[in-house]
């Protein structure tokens, strides 16, 4: 048993990942060749406008959901949302915020464009605390707005008129995950501007910007979107409960940094916060790169269940840092 | 003898239950009865998604048949809502088709609806030489009638351009690839020294 813990915690998770994320992309973009179908309940992102797709994101069901007159939220209209939402909180819990870093088609293509930067020896940006602290703010924003439009289309909402419904789905409108996730089925329509209103037209014109944002910007700075994405606080909400988990020893750190210099989202707070036991941040991605990088025995460690399933080790990191060198 | 059926198709569906149903062919397939005496079977109704798909510009292929057997030389005539109307004859396999005329014009851009639903009607006739008595009346020929209404929309190409699209992503890229570039190398720049002339 100590010799597989060993050998799991000498591995390279990077590699892990990285086999394991080209298959979630296969997955959730593909699956339906295969017909399979894993929900569209799902925490993460797998576009239902991509006709070929094995599962697709929550928060298209949710949006079309909040689309509900509050007078209807004790009907049958009600429990669909309930039933839709705790489904969705039933695929959260199993993996926390890994379906970020692990399963995201959209986290996954920002990571491959971080390759080819890495490739082209082009330095990446890191935001200065400041502005990080003010950026991760806007996913909040974008999660408040897309329970609020739905909701304002079927309810004056503060004596507002009612919006036209037009404002549909207003995240997915401005999502890089429907423009780009269906071209890889061979579907480019969702790269259009829609000029049949004022508000489809407004809306599909910034879902394009944002689409080319998000190609520099993840060029740049690596999981640039991330750190806007409403799905991520909606995760954050019911992170508490998941099975899979981030701990931190803060008596073993010695805040060298390290985890924070390998963070794709750029979290200071791993490396800076030494109290608190479950350490998952708002932003985090559970990439578990953190970890990998962690010099001290047991400082940090994934855990499912309560079960120690990849942990830090001074052993672990000097095998992973020789054969980095080894490698170039 | 004349006889008449008229048929009425409805899509089985409602997006509260999800489109788990999209790769069941059966499900897929437009409905049809074999006792019927004259039938209209037009293909391509809906989507994988079971919304309904059929748009201007698009071309719509049908069968006809009698009894579930292809009607060939069957007359097939087609009228849009705003009075738009075409005439087929079906071959031996029972087959026509046609291209969905586009009729939606607002007058202005405000008044467009993207999902203006508009209606048409198909109507087939078949004739046979066949005697018999029906009601104590001998007949020695039937003609079969029967009808089929769908509805039709604006083809998404009237109203959505790639060409926009793709500039706005490229003028973005453009602009913040600047933006960036000219941000790095005024960091990049040494750190110089300002003195003043006392």
């Amino acid at each position: 048993m100590n010799n597989v813990r060993q050998w799991l915690n000498n591995t390279s998770i990077n590699r892990f990942r990285f086999w394991f994320q080209i298959a979630a992309f296969l997955l959730l973009i593909y699956g339906g060749l295969l017909a399979i179908n894993i929900g569209d309940r799902l925490p993460t992102f797998g576009c239902v406008f991509d006709d070929l797709r094995g599962g697709s994101c929550y928060l298209m069901g949710f949006q079309h959901q909040t689309h509900i007159p509050l007078n209807k939220l004790f009907t049958g209209r009600g429990i669909g949302l309930l039933v839709g939402l705790l489904t969705f909180i039933g695929f959260f819990l199993l993996f926390n915020k890994a379906w970020c870093g692990y399963a995201c088609p959209l986290g996954t293509i920002q990571d491959w464009i971080t390759n080819l930067r890495k490739k082209l020896n082009i330095r990446y940006s890191n935001y200065s605390e400041k502005s990080f602290n003010r950026l991760k703010t806007i996913k909040y924003f974008l999660l408040a707005l897309l329970i609020l439009i739905p909701l304002g289309m079927s309810n004056s909402l503060f004596g507002l008129p009612k919006l036209n419904s037009d404002f549909s789905v207003p995240f997915c409108m401005i999502c890089p995950g429907r423009t780009l996730l269906p071209t890889f089925a061979g579907d480019f329509s969702q790269l259009t501007i829609d000029f049949s209103s004022k508000t489809k037209m407004v809306l599909t014109a910034l879902g394009m910007a944002i689409t080319g944002l998000f190609f520099v910007g993840s060029f740049v700075k690596k999981r640039f979107f991330c750190l806007f994405c409403p799905m991520s606080a909606f995760h954050y909400i019911f992170y508490k409960g998941a099975l899979l988990r981030l701990t931190k020893k803060g008596e073993k750190c010695t805040k060298c940094g390290n985890c924070y210099h390998v963070c794709d989202v750029g979290i200071r707070g791993i490396a800076d916060d030494v109290e608190s036991k479950n350490i998952v941040k708002d932003d985090c991605i559970m990439c578990f790169k953190c970890v990998a990088a962690c010099p001290e025995d047991q400082c940090l460690t994934v855990k499912v269940l309560g079960l120690p399933v990849y942990e830090s080790t001074g052993n672990g990191f000097s095998r992973r840092m020789s054969k980095r060198n080894e490698n170039g | 003898m004349v006889l008449r059926t008229a048929k009425w198709l409805t899509i089985h569906h409602n997006c509260g239950w999800g489109h788990d149903h999209k790769f069941n062919q059966k499900r897929l397939q437009p409905g049809s009865l074999d006792k019927v005496p004259l039938e209209i079977v037009v293909d391509d109704l809906w989507a994988m998604t079971f919304h309904s798909t059929v748009m201007s510009g698009d071309t719509i292929n049908l069968s006809v048949f009698s009894y579930g057997q292809p009607a060939a030389g069957a007359t097939v005539t087609i009228i849009s809502d705003k009075g738009w109307r075409k005439r087929l004859t079906t071959d031996k396999a029972g087959r026509a088709s046609f291209q969905m005329i586009r009729d939606y014009y607002p007058t202005s851009w405000s008044l467009f609806k993207r999902r203006k639903p508009g209606r048409l009607k198909f109507s087939a006739a078949h004739e046979t030489d066949s005697t018999g008595t029906f009601d104590g009346e001998p007949y020695n020929r039937v003609k079969m009638l029967s009808t089929f209404s769908w509805r039709y929309y604006p083809a998404a190409r009237e109203y959505s351009s790639l060409a926009y699209g793709l500039l706005v992503a490229v003028i973005t890229m453009a602009a913040s690839g600047v933006g960036i570039f000219f941000y790095r190398s005024n960091r990049s720049k040494n750190y110089r020294d300002i003195s003043f002339d006392e």
